[in-house]
């Protein structure tokens, strides 16, 4: 288990290393002009250059990258280009409201996609699990902006149930106050993962009822509830749980998506701000911040499958 | 093995290719498919629509009309106006094309990619292999969205690094499924076979493992086109799609939504007209899976 461990960490650390130099590169051959960002179209040619001089950009690519990683380590993030405040703590708080809605539509998903792909599982081939399989793979189709705005055209416009916008005042989230304004966001980024582990549930739940120790149980007599419930589930719920937490990244890629479209402020929004008005260490530290966040989850992923699946081998 | 009787190449049926699924089979059990052929439905009308959804579309793209912004869909407007009075309908029609070309181009371009990268790495293995697919499995790791965003931020909006950016995003995936299906050819007894012969190794790869991995790498790639349709969407909708003004169903979800208090179908329509293409990919490459494995 520690050398597993061990060996695990250090392909978190190369992952981290890997992703943080091509992050570093694609937004050093990115065509923008950080003094330009800084001081607009107005500035003379000599103040953009003593600019870029003190920021340090025209020296050599592998010492920049050097600084930019031990400045990102001891949490010495800087300042936006485009709204003049410090890095950190706008993530900060921005990562907080994610996580509190990346939380939410966990808490929708697991349950209900398990259950749908368990049930879909064990009727196999039956109307019921038809139903499931035709209404997940639809829903893995269907682009989380399209259902966004699906759910805001009924629950908002129509039935006036819950509010369209998710905007909060000065990007502090009180659960008390705005719960309302996650409801919506919550399921939209739900409904496309929910089809993906419902079918993953359900490919798991029909392999583990053909196998040979099933049968055996089957035939020794035990009740099918029992078989199902004590011996089944163990065995199939380990696939769509690795799985869900290897979808972080798609969760994380989402929120880029939903946030925007209802204007909640979280690191989705803020990254695709960043992105869209070229706002340069904004969008490093907002990509950042995400990639830890996937390769952390996945890490923590194969560990949970380590213990969850005592057979897998662990060298 | 048996040494006993002299090996004759030519009747052990090992060491003959393996027999690819047969088209009649599979069409025959795809046919029956209910889901299968709303999917094939829907994918022909769409690509009709690609094809002469321009000659069909009753106002031009850019046409406006003076004093009818935002107005409900009625007989001279079937789906409505937008922002500049521009006919929403004919704005679909006419972006057919582009959500249908673009994104198959992209699937072609990772096809490229992924497919020799992954023969490569399967073929070859050793370090090789190693160092290759820990870069993929890292590109992987990188949530999609951002991945475009940053690449087209870096090398700026347009149709053509649109293609790009959705091509470099799919090439991964493609290349782990290739090198999965050589890995499980490569140690086969008509592989070996063909290396016995004398067989170079570019004729190994091209005549005897591609031909059995395309059928399902063309699969996979008919649910890769449908995703690059839903990320073009995506990029669209946060408008680093193809530019103005050109018909972006994306982009005209993200315009029209700012009006959604007045005239909540106008970005209905390009929503629809997104979510109705990707699931018709999906349906058809779901039936295709399913109509292979049976033969």
């Amino acid at each position: 288990m520690v050398r597993f461990l061990l060996k695990r960490g250090l392909t978190l650390f190369i992952s981290m290393f890997v992703l943080s130099v091509l992050i570093f590169i694609l937004s050093a051959v990115m065509p923008i002009d950080p003094a330009l960002t800084v001081l607009g179209r107005e500035s003379t040619p000599e103040t953009r250059a003593a600019l870029t001089e003190q920021l340090g950009l025209n020296r050599p690519l592998p010492e920049r990258y050097l600084d930019w990683v031990g400045n990102f380590l001891r949490g010495n993030w800087g300042e936006s280009y485009r709204l003049g405040v410090a890095i950190l703590p706008l993530v900060q708080r921005r990562l907080l409201n994610s996580v509190v809605l990346a939380v939410l539509a966990l808490t929708i998903i697991v349950p209900v996609s398990l259950t749908l792909g368990v049930i879909a599982g064990l009727k196999e081939g039956q109307p019921v699990d038809r139903s499931i399989s035709v209404g997940s793979l639809v829903s893995i189709s269907i682009p989380d902006f399209v259902i966004g705005l699906i759910l805001i055209v009924i629950f908002s416009w129509w039935l006036r149930l819950l509010p369209g916008d998710s905007s909060l005042r000065g990007d502090d989230l009180d659960l008390l106050r705005d719960w309302r304004k996650l409801v919506l966001p919550a399921f939209t980024a739900a409904f496309v993962l929910i089809g993906y582990v419902a079918r993953v549930t359900r490919v798991s739940m029909i392999s583990v009822m053909g196998s040979a120790y099933i049968r055996t149980a089957i035939l020794k007599g035990l009740p099918y509830r029992w078989v199902v419930l004590r011996h089944a589930l163990r065995n199939a719920l380990i696939a769509p749980i690795a799985v869900i937490t290897t979808q972080v990244a798609w969760l994380v890629g989402g929120l880029i998506v939903i946030e925007r479209l209802f204007n909640y402020p979280g690191i989705g929004s803020l990254f695709a701000d960043a992105a869209l008005r070229n706002d340069l260490p904004m969008i490093q530290a907002s990509a950042m911040i995400a990639i830890t966040l996937v390769v952390a989850s996945q890490a923590l992923a194969d560990v949970l499958y380590a213990v969850l699946n005592p057979r897998i081998q662990m060298s | 093995m048996n040494t006993d009787q002299p090996l004759d190449l030519t009747y052990d049926r090992s060491l003959i290719r393996p027999r690819l699924p047969r088209f009649p089979m599979v069409l025959r059990h795809f046919s029956r498919s209910r889901t299968a052929m709303i999917g094939l439905f829907l994918l022909t009308f769409w690509l009709i629509m690609a094809l002469v959804g321009g000659l069909l579309a009753p106002y031009g793209m850019n046409q406006m009309e003076a004093g009818a912004v935002w107005k409900a869909p009625s007989a001279q407007h079937v789906m409505g106006t937008d922002q500049l009075g521009r006919d929403i309908f004919s704005r679909v029609m006419i972006g057919a094309r582009q959500m249908v070309v673009l994104p198959a181009l992209s699937v072609t371009f990772a096809l490229l990619l992924g497919v020799s990268i992954g023969l490569t790495a399967g073929y070859v293995g050793g370090w090789l292999d190693e160092v290759i697919m820990r870069v993929m499995d890292v590109l992987m790791a990188f949530p999609i969205v951002m991945l475009y965003l940053i690449i087209i931020v870096a090398i700026g909006a347009s149709a053509v690094n649109v293609v790009l950016a959705l091509g470099i995003g799919a090439a991964p995936a493609i290349a782990r499924l290739t090198r999965g299906l050589v890995l499980d050819l490569r140690n086969r007894e008509f592989i070996a076979a063909a290396r016995m012969r004398g067989e170079s190794r570019l004729y190994i790869l091209s005549r005897e493992i591609f031909p059995n991995i395309t059928a399902p790498i063309l699969v996979d790639a008919l649910v890769r086109i449908g995703y690059a349709c839903f990320s073009m969407g995506a990029l669209g909708f946060l408008g680093l799609g193809v530019p103005p003004p050109s018909p972006d169903w994306g982009r005209m979800v993200s315009e029209a939504r700012t009006a959604l208090i007045i005239m909540p179908t106008a970005p209905l329509f390009p929503a629809l007209a997104i979510a109705s293409l990707v699931v018709s990919f999906n349906l058809v490459a779901d039936g295709m899976t399913e109509a292979m494995k049976v033969d």
